[in-house]
């Protein structure tokens, strides 16, 4: 097997990089991880299902948007089934179960998407 | 598992011979009386001395390579410190590597082109570590254009030409870790700013001393 060559000038840039890292490369604050606990504003989200067909099963997925800012969203695969029918009901009661308002008045209002249409 | 003892016991065999008597004066018969097995059995295992060389090749380098990726594991002197610590283990380990640099160069191309394959890499990172050290504020701005270059190729010659210049002036070949390693920093000291100074004086000068030369 032939052996794998770097250029001399490559291996010089390589080098380089290495060196940079150490003055590029600063510890994080520990704020830049909140967004791994900050879920408050799930408490504010419409909850929207849909179901889809995928490798044969139909999936249950939940999307959690924020109901006047719905560019923040986040979307779980909540189960699968083998009978769409069964995994519409289901994923009815999923939706009950998750949203803050059981009745369902928190909406996504399409306006404050701002679309663009021209 | 046991031929590939018998394999290595052959390769330590024939390193320990060719560190002592050099390669060019090595037979394949001294091999086989130094572990205590018949030349036929030697030559099942390595058909001729080449055969040998070639196994001991990857090694070098494997180990050389090793070497080589040792590079920017510390964020200071120390890093090159620990680097020279595995070049001069190197050198002790295959003293002929360097003593038969000419009977290599003319006889295995092999050796050789991975040698130098190694060289350019090992010259670089030297140099690079110039640079990383300015950056630092650890080594002054280099004081006139190429001055860096020329101090990472003397230190290069340093550490390849250690073991023959020991053996030139009648000292043991594996001798001298202090003094190889105080002789490699001295080349990088009259560049070191006063906080560079104080990174060596704390870091390396406590090392230098527990080293010793024998």
């Amino acid at each position: 097997m032939q052996q794998f060559h770097l250029d001399a000038s490559a291996y010089d840039e390589l080098l380089n990089l290495l060196n940079n890292q150490h003055f590029t490369e600063v510890p994080a604050l520990s704020e830049d991880m909140d967004f791994l606990s900050d879920d408050w504003w799930l408490r504010d989200t419409a909850v929207i299902e849909n179901v889809v067909a995928r490798e044969g099963m139909w999936e249950i997925h939940l999307v959690f948007a924020h109901y006047l800012q719905p560019q923040k969203l986040i979307k779980r695969v909540i189960s699968r089934h083998v009978s769409k029918d069964k995994a519409e009901l289901n994923a009815w009661y999923m939706k009950r179960l998750a949203a803050k308002d059981q009745r369902g008045t928190l909406k996504v209002n399409l306006d404050d998407f701002k679309l663009c249409h021209s | 598992m046991g031929d590939l003892n018998t394999k290595q016991k052959i390769l330590n065999a024939s390193i320990s011979l060719f560190n002592t008597n050099g390669l060019a004066n090595v037979r394949l018969q001294q091999i086989a009386n130094e572990i205590g097995i018949s030349p036929g059995n030697l030559a099942y295992h390595f058909r001729n001395k080449e055969a040998i060389i070639e196994a001991i090749n990857d090694d070098l380098y494997e180990e050389t390579a090793e070497i080589l990726s040792a590079y920017r594991l510390f964020p200071n002197l120390l890093d090159f410190d620990n680097q020279l610590t595995k070049y001069f283990t190197f050198i002790q380990k295959y003293p002929f590597y360097f003593l038969d640099l000419l009977e290599i160069e003319r006889n295995y191309p092999d050796i050789q082109s991975k040698r130098k394959a190694h060289i350019s890499k090992m010259i670089s990172q030297i140099r690079k570590r110039f640079d990383f050290n300015v950056q630092r504020g650890m080594i002054i701005e280099e004081p006139r254009s190429g001055v860096y270059d020329s101090v990472s190729n003397a230190i290069w010659v340093l550490i390849t030409f250690w073991v023959p210049q020991n053996v030139v002036r009648g000292a043991n070949a594996e001798m001298g870790t202090k003094t190889f390693k105080e002789t490699v920093w001295n080349q990088v000291y009259p560049y070191l700013t006063p906080q560079g100074v104080a990174e060596y004086d704390q870091l390396i000068r406590p090392l230098l001393e527990q080293s010793s030369d024998s």
